[in-house]
């Protein structure tokens, strides 16, 4: 989706402060370990936009802490997932717009939107950080 | 590895060793062929010659994808595509040499195929997006060294990028 596009249909929320962090949810196909980062890290493919046209999903900590709530219930019934997260400020570095989608059994649910080109998603899936590690079991077999 | 093939003989002076370095023949893909039928995949893949450990478990990295159902990344990723798989198949045999190091098998939520390596200070991604629209990314770590581009008229680009992170 074009930066246009999503100003147009989902546009950046100003009160989201730029230090707000957007939780995403990794799937066990999309973590590995990085032998140059010494760490693991989610894949680059774990941060494209649905294939329907949806921009990516994220679930805003902010909320869920306003309401007293943890983290781990964005994995709940999502064995092996991780989470990480990126800050809204960090996302909008990269020409995207942050846009609250509260759904009925999500309160904290948020769009990111904005044109994720390769170099973005790499980006991303080096400047983030985990908010759930991934389970150990999870873990991409190397040779 | 090379396979070395050592001839020693005495020709009335010094002894000499003529070193003969003889490359194995390369793996070479005949066919593959994936056919589903509901739930059933069969995956049929014709090759032949020395068949690299990384080889081997690459190709059952991409066999493994198939079973992957809509939604498998709890959003609204869709199935990885038989015709990408049969292309990431042909890819792997056509880049992993014999000391090429093992790439990450992923998978995209279009269907498409990524394959990653992230060792010796070097980052390469290839994706397989469709058997038509395969590019790739590598860097240098530590330089301002990068490219990215299509695979089609760059393949040779591409593998002297991996050559780097090759494993005696």
């Amino acid at each position: 989706m074009t930066a246009e596009d999503c100003a147009k249909n989902f546009p950046d929320d100003r009160t989201t402060s730029d230090g707000v962090e957007l939780l995403r949810r990794i799937p066990p196909r999309h973590f590995h370990f990085d032998e140059n980062l010494g760490r693991l890290r989610p894949s680059s493919a774990a941060f494209e936009d649905d294939p329907d046209g949806d921009p990516m999903s994220v679930y805003r900590r902010d909320v869920i802490e306003s309401e007293a709530g943890d983290v781990r219930r964005v994995v709940i019934g999502h064995q092996g997932y991780a989470v990480v997260s990126l800050t809204a400020g960090q996302v909008r570095s990269k020409r995207q717009t942050v846009f609250p989608d509260p759904l009925p059994e999500e309160s904290s649910h948020a769009k990111v939107c904005g044109p994720k080109t390769k170099a973005t998603r790499r980006w991303f899936s080096q400047q983030d950080e985990w908010a759930i590690q991934p389970p150990k079991a999870g873990l991409t077999e190397r040779s | 590895m090379a396979f070395y093939s050592y001839v020693a003989g005495r020709t009335g002076r010094a002894p000499h060793i003529v070193i003969l370095a003889v490359e194995p023949p390369l793996p070479t893909l005949a066919k593959v062929r994936i056919r589903k039928r509901g739930p059933e995949i069969t995956v049929e893949i014709q090759a032949s010659g020395p068949m690299p450990q990384s080889l081997v478990k690459s190709v059952e990295g991409v066999v493994d994808l198939l079973g992957l159902q809509a939604g498998w990344n709890s959003y609204s990723a869709k199935p990885i595509e038989p015709r990408n798989a049969i292309r990431a198949v042909q890819l792997l045999f056509e880049l992993l040499g014999s000391v090429t190091p093992q790439p990450i098998v992923v998978p995209t939520p279009r269907g498409g195929i990524q394959l990653e390596w992230h060792t010796q200070g070097v980052n390469i991604e290839v994706y397989i997006n469709s058997p038509t629209d395969i590019s790739f990314f590598a860097e240098q770590l530590g330089s301002s060294e990068s490219t990215e581009q299509p695979l089609a008229n760059h393949e040779d680009e591409l593998k002297s990028w991996l050559e780097r992170i090759c494993r005696d």
